[in-house]
């Protein structure tokens, strides 16, 4: 009989402590990085979820200008001096496979996150 | 009770040491992935490889990437394309490989009656879709049209002519699939074995992911990017997976869209029913000519050359009423 008590104890335990795990595991939200690129190098890494304030990162020289913003769960290029502002275009992004380019000023805004689809590569 | 607690103390241990084991495991069945992103071929190239590897190797790929870039492009002062271009219809000696990716260019331009020609190089200057929205003065249109003729072309052991002094030879239609297939095999030389060659959405791959499935590849939605990034999920392994887009490198004038793929006929973009041309082939020359020539041919006829083209494995094609057909064997999963 006492034999059992502790047994159920034991497993009762080991129960609850799995199931908070989960829990916690579940509810936890996914980080979402913003890696910043300049020349293929990469210069800054900025978890979205953990930005508070407003952040400026500017890449210039050599006759290239890239201003990128992050704020509170999502970044853009927000000034550039390219002609066609493709990459300003893109606007505002939390996240995303394809990442925000600006060729011209060999600039790259890639995402990682544990909630993006499972893709190794874009064609089109 | 010592008992007790001892056998639940080996319990623990016994489940500690299972977690620990299978989390090792997990590990050493992924191994090391490197991604290494640059910006070359006026493009966003990334380099993503899986298993043990130097990474001299991958700078040396890098390299690989830039030499042929210095032969085989338009802009490059002193590249093979340069020379010939500035060569005044004079014999240019030229790197064998360029030769290679003529040839093959030439090949297209044979089974497509002249509308994929690499001749057409002053017509894409003109345009120079990418960094510029305007469209070109018709005068200036019309003299670079007269320019384009893929018949022109010959080619004697190592040197190329072209017999109209005037004309421009650009190789944006094949020589990045062609370079994804050099660094290929430069990377299976020096033992990768899986790998993904990412030329700007020009893809090549080698072996598997790390989980020993085939790579998982999106291809973009051409209509509504925002709400619907992609239009179909496909799992390839061992081939070249490129796109060709009358939505990419595009810009609208009145309501009439002008884009890149342009008809040596009229000097204008394609009118064409195909919106995006995704192709799997066994080479990345061959996809990138068949997804362009499935752009300039239309869905009808393009879907024929497709079929019995050497080295063809499937297509997606995109049609402008969103309709999505599939040709050959695409894996597409979603």
């Amino acid at each position: 009989m006492k034999s059992n008590k502790f047994w159920m104890i034991l497993f009762g335990a080991l129960l609850v402590v799995s199931g908070v795990a989960t829990f916690l595991m579940i509810d936890m939200p996914q980080a979402v990085y913003a890696q910043i690129f300049i020349d293929g190098a990469l210069v800054e890494t900025i978890n979205l979820s953990a930005v508070s304030e407003t952040k400026d990162i500017v890449s210039h020289g050599e006759g290239r200008y890239v201003r990128i913003v992050a704020e509170p769960g999502r970044i853009a290029i927000v000034e550039t001096n390219c002609y066609l502002q493709l990459c300003k275009r893109q606007g505002w992004r939390n996240s995303g496979v394809i990442p925000i380019v600006c060729l011209p000023n060999r600039v790259a805004i890639r995402f990682t996150s544990a909630n993006l689809p499972d893709i190794d590569g874009v064609v089109g | 009770m010592i008992r007790k607690i001892t056998i639940s103390l080996i319990i623990t241990a016994v489940l500690c040491i299972a977690l620990v084991a299978c989390d090792f495991d997990d590990r050493s069945g992924q191994q090391v992935r490197v991604t290494e992103p640059r910006f070359m071929l006026d493009t966003y190239v990334i380099l993503t490889i899986h298993g043990y590897v130097a990474e001299s190797v991958i700078e040396e790929a890098f390299d690989l990437i830039a030499e042929l870039e210095s032969l085989m492009s338009i802009t490059i002062e002193g590249s093979d394309i340069y020379r010939i271009n500035g060569s005044n219809g004079k014999p240019t000696i030229v790197d064998p490989r360029t030769i290679e990716v003529i040839r093959k260019s030439i090949e297209f331009s044979e089974i497509s009656d002249g509308l994929f020609d690499i001749t057409a190089g002053r017509l894409t200057r003109l345009w120079n879709f990418g960094e510029n929205e305007a469209i070109p003065n018709e005068t200036a249109l019309i003299e670079a049209q007269k320019t384009v003729d893929f018949r022109q072309i010959s080619i004697l052991e190592n040197t190329v002519t072209l017999s109209n002094p005037d004309a421009w030879i650009d190789l944006g239609a094949t020589a990045k699939g062609y370079i994804a297939d050099q660094v290929a095999s430069f990377l299976i030389d020096n033992g990768i074995t899986n790998a993904l060659i990412d030329l700007g959405g020009d893809i090549k791959l080698i072996g598997s992911r790390e989980d020993g499935n085939p790579w998982r590849l999106a291809i973009r939605n051409p209509f509504d990017q925002e709400s619907e990034p992609f239009a179909a999920v496909i799992e390839v392994s061992d081939a070249a997976v490129i796109s060709s887009g009358t939505y990419e490198r595009s810009f609208e004038i009145d309501g009439i869209r002008y884009h890149h793929i342009l008809d040596p006929n009229t000097a204008m973009s394609i009118l064409t029913d195909v919106v995006s041309a995704t192709v799997i082939a066994e080479s990345g020359v061959i996809g990138e000519g068949l997804s362009t020539l499935a752009i300039l041919k239309g869905s009808e006829a393009g879907t024929e050359i497709l079929k019995t083209h050497p080295g063809f494995i499937g297509a997606i094609l995109i049609l402008e009423d969103g309709e999505i057909i599939e040709i050959g064997d695409v894996g597409r999963v979603a």
